[in-house]
């Protein structure tokens, strides 16, 4: 009887894995497909600045305020397979695969087999990780190295310091030469030790020891956890010397409003069915009760499956995105995709959640989750209603087509122009709206309305038509249209994904 | 019949430790989030949000009462080493009968007879006559056959509390020891509770009421599950407070305290929630022996579970309205607070019945409690109901379960039908829980929640129809089905039960042999 019970679950176990296999290699092809989309104004940041010589790569990051890392990848990786969109966006979907296997891992140590392939089953049918293993972007090193960083971080907790040191130490070195945010995670780290290490001595306090006999007795894992903290910090002092040092910004930052509660439920929506239209993430975040009823489920079960460092998941996924939200109210920072870091814990959480069901509905409700995702994560990747959708390609090759050497193009805000230029064919001369050259050091020019009309002026000696190519509103793009809609001729206006567009205007009439 | 040999290994009674921090760390949030029902503008509806802001208060009052109940302090003496053994004053162990099954009465007095205590004697209080039960004469046999005194009144005044104080005129013992029919009791049962009584203020001490057919069905595990709750966390908690009260079972009291409140209160079919709280006022003392020391039978089906909280939900509410709890003279305020929320934990009724109704109310015509963004009222209530649940989850020792939350949530509408008793000051008639399932159909006590189902698909329809597929109605539609499928337990239960068998309706015959 007990060994047809093992079979049994050898069987299922079998059919859960081969599953998981498959539904990773169907994201895998969901991701190549991705490949064929248009370039993006990040991309085309990155491609631009990977291009260039080290040091000019460098000096262009820490302008842009950025951390060099990926970028500096991305240089050798186009220097040995070339410069093609395909190539340079394969570079996410390697560190994407990679994470796989280190999620596993986490998840395997942090509870059992089966938490652990639901979890990476959940993280690689994410529409939102998808998204971004398909981007020439930092974000899916990103996540690798905050999944290693959690990976070896948890080693240290549960070994009281023993195991790990290495591993974290370059984890959280090397992730904060990805992004800034990684000291997010960072602090997560620290608070969560501190807490751990409160709560031994508060618990022991009552042996009636001294609290400094037993902050000595726990001193371990704090101690070691600091000292790779301040090692992996002074590594990373040269960037914040030479970025001081540059003392100018570039100002290519998008425009990022100060969050409301409706983001922060926004993320963690997009982190789960992606970037869906505005309305429809509106009602996936009013369906929040549900999410209340799960939380019952949560913690009426009697029976559990064993986890070890629960409560760090639950921190790391749901702290970082609390402590962006309250920086932001000192300077605006609240983006999902700077969060990606968080996704790793919160889909273990997902999985633990799901996992925990009652037998007989585990699978209806897990079964129907991972249908759900899959559903969003195509409708997100086919739908021409997707927010971050940006049919930079479709632009440029409209405008080639278009415009001819009597036209000029107009780019606002000048930042785009990098995305334009990737695909452009045309005759007709680019310029951006406020002028800026990128070739120079220093910001951007701040826009102004005497600079726009004296710019349109010179414009109206040398050229017959204009073509204005609007996207990433940075606080003035309402101002532009005002005043070449009041002053001259619409001849087209075009929509070609959500907030990208052409206008193209008559500048003089003596031209044919 | 050979009584059920007591386990050798007892069951335990699951519940945990809650830190001070995280307590503090609930109540700080509980001031965050209710601070967002005391903004302005985020009325709607006035009426409707002063229904929400009343039930919120409710739901917040009956957590600070939990957090003060299960605030970690300093327990009594737990170390029964200092008792000393000699201590053996004479018991009277009374075992209430009212026409049970006569197997089950017979288990019950076999276990009692191997009770490892010297100075006690057993007594079967029938009751049976009195209550015109067919079977009345079955603890008379039982009594004569395991040689143990049986008392029979013919006087059925005051049902089980009548019944006890019958009794205590006729004995003798210093301590009194009562057991329902159904409580197989372990022969430790007086070695761990009589030695409390060597304090000279002791008035009772209580033991948990623990199920032994738990695993029978739904109705069993689930009701045994919020015992569990009440056993461990609630029970533990009050004992630090001293306010522990009797649960009319499993309980050892001083014969003089009872006698100081002149006998168990009859005027109330929670007779033993109220004789404790005239024994505290007194200034005896209580205490909570939370180790499994008898083991009884839990209601087999719906219909029982439903009418064995109806009482006790009856008596509760009754005790409310009628005493003031807040101004009693003689408790301490802890036991004030403690038998306030116990008492109020009755009227969480007319808070889900509001709660389930608003939503519905939105869908049908629109009008809106709340005039805010959901994500903004999400934002402060998520934390803190997180922490609610964790906290509960933490104090139960994870015991808490799914279907006891559900089912102390679809036991409304009994919930209100014995607010509205007992406002209405209408009579209720004791009865015992019966101690074997009552074959019938009890699908009827799950029509309100099956036409709410019902209700709720109409009015997302409706509202869809309205609106459109708006946020307000996703988040509406939410709660309605968050309210269906904390129902579903108990629908499932009601379309479970057997279908409906004969009622036995033959008149008592005899005479009892042992009338007083």
């Amino acid at each position: 009887m007990s060994n047809n019970t093992i079979v049994l679950k050898v069987t299922k176990n079998s059919y859960f894995t081969i599953f998981s296999l498959f539904l990773i290699a169907l994201v895998f092809f969901n991701s190549l497909l991705l490949f064929s989309q248009s370039i993006r104004l990040d991309e085309s940041q990155s491609i631009w600045s990977a291009t260039k010589p080290i040091p000019a790569l460098l000096r262009f990051m820490a302008e842009d305020v950025n951390v060099p890392l990926y970028t500096l990848l991305l240089h050798f990786w186009l220097q040995i397979f070339g410069t093609g969109i395909e190539t340079v966006r394969s570079l996410s979907i390697i560190f994407f695969v990679l994470t796989l296997p280190v999620l596993y891992q986490l998840a395997k140590e942090s509870s059992n087999s089966n938490v652990a392939i639901l979890t990476i089953c959940l993280f690689a049918l994410s529409p939102f990780v998808t998204w971004y293993s398909a981007e020439a972007r930092t974000y899916t090193l990103f996540v690798l190295l905050a999944t290693l960083s959690n990976l070896y971080f948890l080693r240290m907790v549960r070994t009281d310091g023993g195991k790990g040191k290495l591993g974290y130490t370059l984890s959280t070195l090397f992730g904060l030469y990805t992004h800034f945010f990684f000291m997010f995670l960072a602090a997560t780290q620290l608070v969560y030790v501190f807490y751990k290490t409160a709560s031994k001595i508060y618990k022991s306090n009552k042996s009636g020891q001294s609290i400094l006999h037993l902050f000595a007795k726990y001193k371990n894992l704090p101690l070691d956890v600091i000292v790779s903290q301040i090692i992996a910090f002074g590594g990373f002092l040269p960037w914040i010397i030479y970025f001081l040092t540059l003392g100018s910004a570039a100002n290519t930052q998008p425009l990022i409003p100060r969050p409301s509660s409706f983001n922060i439920f926004q993320t963690l929506v997009n982190f789960v069915f992606g970037f869906q239209s505005y309305s429809v993430q509106a009602i996936l975040i009013s369906l929040w009760p549900l999410l209340i009823l799960i939380m019952f489920f949560v913690f009426t079960r009697r029976q559990r499956y064993l986890t070890s460092g629960l409560d760090y998941f639950a921190l790391a996924s749901f702290l970082p995105i609390m402590l962006v939200f309250v920086v932001s109210y000192l300077r605006p920072v609240f983006l999902s995709r700077y969060l990606i870091f968080v996704t790793p814990t919160l889909f273990f959480l997902i999985a633990w959640t799901l996992i925990n069901f009652p037998r007989k509905i585990y699978v209806y409700v897990t079964g129907g989750f991972l249908i759900i995702m899959f559903s969003f994560l195509v409708f997100q990747n086919v739908s021409s209603a997707t927010p971050v959708k940006e049919d930079y390609q479709d632009v440029a090759g409209y405008i080639s087509k278009k415009a001819g050497p009597q036209d000029i193009v107009a780019v606002t805000p000048p930042l785009t122009v990098y995305p334009i230029e990737y695909s452009y064919t045309g005759t007709a001369k680019i310029v951006t709206i406020p002028d800026w050259d990128r070739y120079n050091r220093g910001p951007i020019p701040e826009f102004s309305q005497q600079n726009l009309a004296k710019q349109i002026d010179g414009f109206k000696t040398q050229y017959a038509n204009i073509f204005v190519v609007y996207s990433y509103d940075q606080g003035y793009e309402g101002s532009i249209k005002n005043y070449l809609d009041g002053h001259f001729q619409l001849l087209d206006f075009r929509t070609f994904s959500p907030g990208l567009e052409v206008k193209e205007y008559k500048l003089r009439y003596d031209i044919p | 019949m050979e009584p059920t040999e007591f386990r050798k290994t007892k069951p335990v009674i699951r519940s945990g430790v809650v830190s001070r921090t995280l307590i503090l760390l609930n109540i700080f949030m509980a001031a965050v989030y209710f601070s967002w029902w005391l903004v302005p503008s985020h009325v709607g509806n006035p009426f409707l949000y002063g229904v929400l802001v009343v039930g919120e208060a409710y739901h917040l009052f009956m957590a600070f009462t939990f957090w003060y109940t299960v605030w970690p302090r300093q327990k009594f003496s737990k170390n029964r080493k200092e008792f000393i053994y000699a201590f053996e004053p004479t018991v009277d162990v009374f075992i209430t009968v009212t026409g049970e099954p006569k197997d089950v009465v017979e288990a019950t007095v076999r276990a009692a007879k191997q009770l490892d205590y010297p100075n006690h004697r057993i007594y079967i209080l029938n009751d049976g006559w009195a209550a015109k039960k067919v079977n009345w004469k079955e603890a008379e046999d039982v009594a004569s056959e395991l040689s143990v005194t049986c008392i029979t009144r013919e006087n059925g005044h005051g049902a089980k509390a009548g019944n006890i104080n019958n009794a205590l005129s006729q004995t003798h013992g210093e301590i009194v020891v009562i057991f329902d029919a159904d409580m197989e009791v372990a022969p430790d049962f007086l070695q761990k509770t009589i030695p409390f009584f060597i304090n000279p203020k002791m008035g009772f001490v209580q033991a948990p009421q623990y199920y032994r057919n738990l695993d029978l069905n739904e109705v069993t595990g689930s009701s045994w599950e919020q015992q569990e709750f009440f056993f461990g966390a609630i029970m533990e908690g009050k004992d630090s407070l001293n306010s522990a009260f009797l649960c009319g079972t499993n309980v050892a009291i001083r014969r003089t305290a009872l006698m100081d409140v002149h006998g168990m209160r009859e005027d109330n079919v929670a007779e033993d929630f109220l004789t404790s709280l005239a024994i505290h006022q007194k200034g005896w003392q209580s205490r909570y022996v939370k180790e499994v020391l008898a083991e009884g039978l839990a209601p087999e089906d719906l219909l029982s579970y439903y009418k064995q909280q109806f009482r006790w939900a009856r008596g509760s509410l009754e005790v409310l309205l009628s005493e003031n709890l807040l101004f009693k003279k003689g408790l301490s305020w802890a036991q004030k607070i403690e038998y306030l929320s116990s008492a109020l934990f009755y009227t969480n009724g007319l808070v889900v019945l509001a709660d389930s109704l608003i939503p519905i109310i939105f869908l049908f015509t629109g009008i809106t409690p709340v005039a805010s963004t959901t994500s903004s009222f999400a934002l402060f209530f998520i934390p803190f109901i997180y922490l609610v649940l964790y906290t509960l989850n933490r104090a139960s020792n994870g015991s808490l379960s799914f279907r006891s939350m559900a089912l102390t949530q679809s036991s409304f509408l009994l919930q209100v039908s014995a607010f509205a008793a007992a406002l209405l000051k209408e009579k209720t008639k004791f009865s015992v829980t019966p101690k074997k399932a009552q074959l019938g159909n009890f699908a009827y006590l799950a029509y309100p929640h099956i036409i709410y189902t019902g209700i709720s698909a109409l009015a997302i329809f409706t509202a869809l129809v309205r609106d459109g597929l708006t946020p307000s109605v996703a988040a509406n539609s939410a709660w309605s089905v968050f309210n269906v499928i904390m129902f579903i337990p108990f629908i499932s239960m009601a379309l479970s039960s057997e279908p409906a068998a004969k009622p036995e309706l033959v008149a008592p015959q005899g005479s009892p042999a042992s009338i007083v």
